[in-house]
């Protein structure tokens, strides 16, 4: 059953495709698991979508919302499903600069978001690496975290309100948390979003120092995580620092309020990622651990000659792999559930980290799939 | 190993890409075509890019995804919009790619990439 002509009167012949190609280009994310596009359609508005869901629960067709397609994990790879691509819903509806709030529509960019907000003096300060692509939608969706996350947390922190659609075509509109924030589009669309922002960060410097072994590395970062003027404190393994032409040892760059010299470190550490991609190692995982669990997690990490980077100042840790380390990666993610640690910290979960999802987590994901979403017809196959 | 075979597909490089700023649609993107090449999928979707170079210089890896290549191998196969055609036509014909230059009457449609 050719979905097209059905589509068509919904979204119009601009809205949707089933060109071959392009369904090929939605046929994944940057996981780089393919899977298959029976069509791609870009809604404008919340009608869209209430149409297309009563349409795809009518005829059964699976649908998977979409942002930038930044996601690691597998959560915008459609099997057999309809892509429903928020790119052309990104209007910022209004900057309110006495309450400090933004209302967007999903498809914002969070770059764009910025850039217009800042000349209120005003910024969005969940900014994760892929920020000139991703999407506040599949961020709030993801609850994505970024680079200042040890100051400013995680994108659920800073949702004062949502739109969304669930499986069975209800709205809500909700003023606080919700269940669709960080479930990664299983339970229905967000098609609205109210974030609070915050004054522009003041002028900060960053410092780079380098560590004689990884117990100093834990102590300083317990040291330097307690400096009220810190905003961000990343670490390289010496794998990578050798990669990145430092002495081959461990390094923390810590990001200060002040003033101080500018420097070039950020580029270092947001290096690291490419570096080690040139180096075949393009799995990333992003467990997060607390910090009494960290060295024996970097030990165990460091033994098995398994590159890495990340936040470490948050907990998050970006470990990476090749290709044929599917083994290793198993047997990392069973480390950090025997540890008690969360296994995504930031990309979630999608379709590679399924297996490892916490059983109550699970059941509790279970139950509201099914009040949300009891025909399935939401990003199947993603999560649970 | 080819440029384009390194790509990792983390879309980064959509952020400069003229034809997706446009277009806003994956199949457009540069990532869009990295994959088209890596699932080796010939389609005209190929012309639906400036060949600007825009997408090499925001990749943090520096890929070339060799996109003007690529059109050069699709138009042996004759896999190309009747707009590079005529174009091509055009140049071989009067030296520019619009058309007849003694022709004084307003042009219906402008051929270029
Ligand atoms: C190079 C690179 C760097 C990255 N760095 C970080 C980082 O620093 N921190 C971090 O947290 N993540 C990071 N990520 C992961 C990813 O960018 C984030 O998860 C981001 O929030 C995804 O946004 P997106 O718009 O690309 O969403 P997509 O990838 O398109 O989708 C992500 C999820 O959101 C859902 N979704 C999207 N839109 C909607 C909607 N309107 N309604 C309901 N569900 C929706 C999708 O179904 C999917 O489950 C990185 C990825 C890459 C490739
Ligand atoms: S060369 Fe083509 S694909 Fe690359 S940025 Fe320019 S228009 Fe986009
Ligand atoms: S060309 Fe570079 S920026 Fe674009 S998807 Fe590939 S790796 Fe990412």
């Amino acid at each position: 059953m050719n979905p097209e002509s059905a589509l068509a009167k919904i979204f119009g012949k601009d809205g949707v495709s089933t060109h071959k190609a392009e369904l090929l280009s939605y046929a994944t994310d940057a996981s780089q698991i393919f899977g298959t596009a029976l069509a791609v359609v870009f809604p404008k508005d919340e009608d869209h979508i209430r149409k297309l869901i009563i349409l795809a629960s009518q005829r059964n067709y699976p649908l998977v919302p979409r942002g930038g397609g930044t996601a690691l994990t597998g959560a915008v790879v459609p099997d057999n499903a309809i892509v429903v691509d928020f790119s052309r819903m990104d209007r910022i509806i209004q900057i309110n600069v006495k309450t400090k709030e933004a209302i967007l529509e999903p498809g914002v960019i969070v770059d764009d978001l910025n850039m217009e907000l800042r000349q209120f003096g005003l910024y969005f300060p969940v900014i994760p690496s892929s920020h000139e692509v991703c999407t506040l939608g599949g961020m709030v969706a993801a609850n994505a975290a970024g680079l200042h996350a040890l100051k400013y947390g995680k994108t659920e922190d800073w949702v004062n309100g949502m739109k969304t659609i669930d499986g069975t075509g209800k709205s809500y509109t909700f003023n606080e948390k919700n269940d669709f924030i960080g479930t990664e589009g299983i339970l229905g669309f967000i098609t609205e979003i109210k974030v609070k922002v915050t004054p522009l960060m003041p002028h900060t410097y960053l410092t780079l120092t380098r560590c004689k072994d990884l117990p100093q590395m834990i102590g300083d970062v317990e040291e330097l995580a307690k400096d009220s003027k810190i905003v961000s404190l990343e670490f390289l393994d010496p794998i990578t620092s050798k990669l990145l032409k430092l002495p081959e040892s461990y390094h923390l760059i810590a990001e200060f309020v002040g003033e101080g010299e500018d420097s070039d470190l950020m580029e270092l550490r947001e290096g690291a990622s490419v570096v080690l991609g040139g180096e075949g190692y393009l799995t990333t995982a992003d467990p997060k651990l607390s910090s009494d669990k960290m060295e024996e997690f970097l030990t165990w990490i460091k033994e098995n000659g398994i590159p890495c980077f990340g936040h470490i100042g948050y907990g998050i840790i970006h470990p990476r792999f090749r290709d044929d380390q599917g083994e290793l990666i198993k047997e990392m993610f069973q480390l950090v559930q025997k540890l008690g640690g969360e296994i995504s910290g930031e990309h979630g979960i999608g379709i590679i980290k399924k297996e490892y999802l916490d059983p109550d987590r699970k059941a509790e994901l279970k139950g509201l799939k099914y009040m949300y979403d009891p025909q399935g017809i939401i990003n199947p196959g993603k999560v649970i | 190993m080819e440029d384009y075979e390194k790509c990792t597909l983390c879309g980064l490089c959509k952020v400069n890409c003229p034809t997706f700023q446009v277009l806003k649609n994956e199949g457009d993107s540069p990532r869009g075509k990295a994959i088209l090449m890596k699932k080796e999928c010939d389609d005209p979707i190929f012309f639906k890019c400036n060949l600007c170079g825009a997408c090499k210089t925001s990749c943090p890896m520096g890929i070339d995804l060799g996109l003007k290549q690529h059109r050069a191998k699709l138009v042996e196969k004759d896999i190309q919009t009747d707009a590079n055609k005529k174009m091509i036509e055009n140049v071989r014909k009067y030296g520019n790619p619009f058309g007849d230059p003694d022709d004084d009457s307003d042009p219906d449609e402008l051929y270029c990439c």
